[in-house]
């Protein structure tokens, strides 16, 4: 412990140690002094019941973001199996016509014959953005126009479910980085604000109680000597 | 005068239906449209997924028409409302559950809005009610 730190310990211990004098503060275990005073008491009681509202909302978005998460993974799952099916049928296709072609179909499809139309977006999943880049083909009528109608089709289909699944796969990401975001808040209100709020509030309490059983030891007193006088 | 834990405290109760649009459009609208957008509360876009629109409109038909997004209320502890007449018909026909033709609000439970948002992910929306939560 430095020297610094351990000035800050006496201090503190003074601090709480020492009676409370009228119109000075009272120290916390942790967080900022309080001043022993009504309003400040309201205050503290405004904040307790703000705090705990909004910690209810967060659980809530926190249950309801974590049904959209089942829901986006029970989807990504439905997805990749379709997207398996598909691919296996165009990939067989595709040696097919590869040993019927020869690579010029390849070559055909690299040199951009058949264009990719590539469209951008963003979804917004209970205050989640999702960006989303949907590909699919422009324009298959090169494809078409050798015969192979089929194959175009089987390709678009494909390319629309890999973008389904990427956008499944990307949402899942997000909401779960949302959900751990909101569970710290949730976490901090829980375990920090609202314990901390609950603490000033009963040593104001218990700061009032005191001044009062003081004064009523005073008039107490003050009745006793004036008895004394009669 | 609100002291910074009150002021950050408001904010996050205002953010909680951030993903609320401005203003619905009706489906009839949504169909016609190139791109199916709207604008929300928070400034930003959200496009309705076209493969949901048509669904929508094969589910109710060409005469009737619809106001989107279908909002699902949170009621809190796991309950969940849609109410009009519309969105009714439609979420009860999706879901397969039995109602009387008078209803105008149905109830759903979190398997069914689990099972809802999968299959209408983009035209549907959660509204999270404080006054309701904090009941």
């Amino acid at each position: 412990m430095s020297q610094k730190d351990l000035q800050r310990y006496q201090e503190d211990v003074k601090f709480i140690s020492g009676p409370c004098e009228k119109g000075g503060s009272v120290e916390v275990s942790i967080g900022p002094q309080v001043r022993p005073t009504k309003t400040e008491l309201l205050r503290l009681k405004r904040e307790l019941r703000l705090a705990t509202k909004v910690k209810d909302v967060l659980s809530e978005r926190l249950l309801v973001l974590t049904n959209e998460l089942m829901a986006r993974i029970k989807e990504a799952k439905l997805v990749r199996r379709k997207l398996y099916q598909e691919l296996r049928g165009a990939c067989l296709k595709y040696l097919f016509l590869r040993s019927y072609y020869g690579s010029g179909l390849a070559s055909a499809i690299k040199r951009g014959v058949v264009p990719l139309e590539i469209d951008e977006y963003v979804e917004n999943l209970l205050g989640v953005k999702i960006p989303i880049l949907k590909v699919g083909l422009e324009d298959y009528a090169a494809l078409e126009r050798v015969g192979l109608e089929d194959y175009a089709k089987d390709l678009a289909r494909l390319l629309d479910s890999l973008s389904e699944l990427i956008r499944a796969e990307n949402a899942i990401k997000l909401i779960m980085a949302e959900i751990w975001k909101t569970r710290r808040k949730v976490n901090a209100l829980d375990y920090v604000v609202i314990p901390r709020l609950k603490s000033n509030i009963k040593k104001i309490s218990m700061k009032f109680d005191e001044r009062e059983r003081e004064e009523k030891a005073r008039l107490k007193q003050v009745k006793a000597m004036l008895g004394e006088e009669r | 005068m609100s002291s910074t834990l009150e002021r950050l405290l408001e904010e996050e109760l205002r953010l909680a239906n951030k993903h609320l649009p401005y203003r619905k459009i009706s489906l009839r609208e949504a169909l016609s449209r190139e791109r199916p957008e709207m604008i929300l509360r928070d400034g930003s876009r959200h496009m309705l997924d076209r493969k949901e629109l048509n669904l929508l409109r094969g589910l109710l038909g060409d005469d009737r028409d619809l106001e989107l997004p279908i909002i699902i209320y949170y009621l809190g502890r796991g309950v969940y409302m849609v109410s009009g007449r519309e969105n009714v018909a439609i979420i009860s026909k999706i879901l397969g559950k039995e109602r009387s033709s008078e209803s105008d609000r149905v109830y759903l439970s979190r398997p069914e809005v689990i099972d809802l948002r999968m299959i209408l992910r983009t035209t549907t929306t959660i509204v999270f009610a404080p006054q309701a939560v904090g009941e």
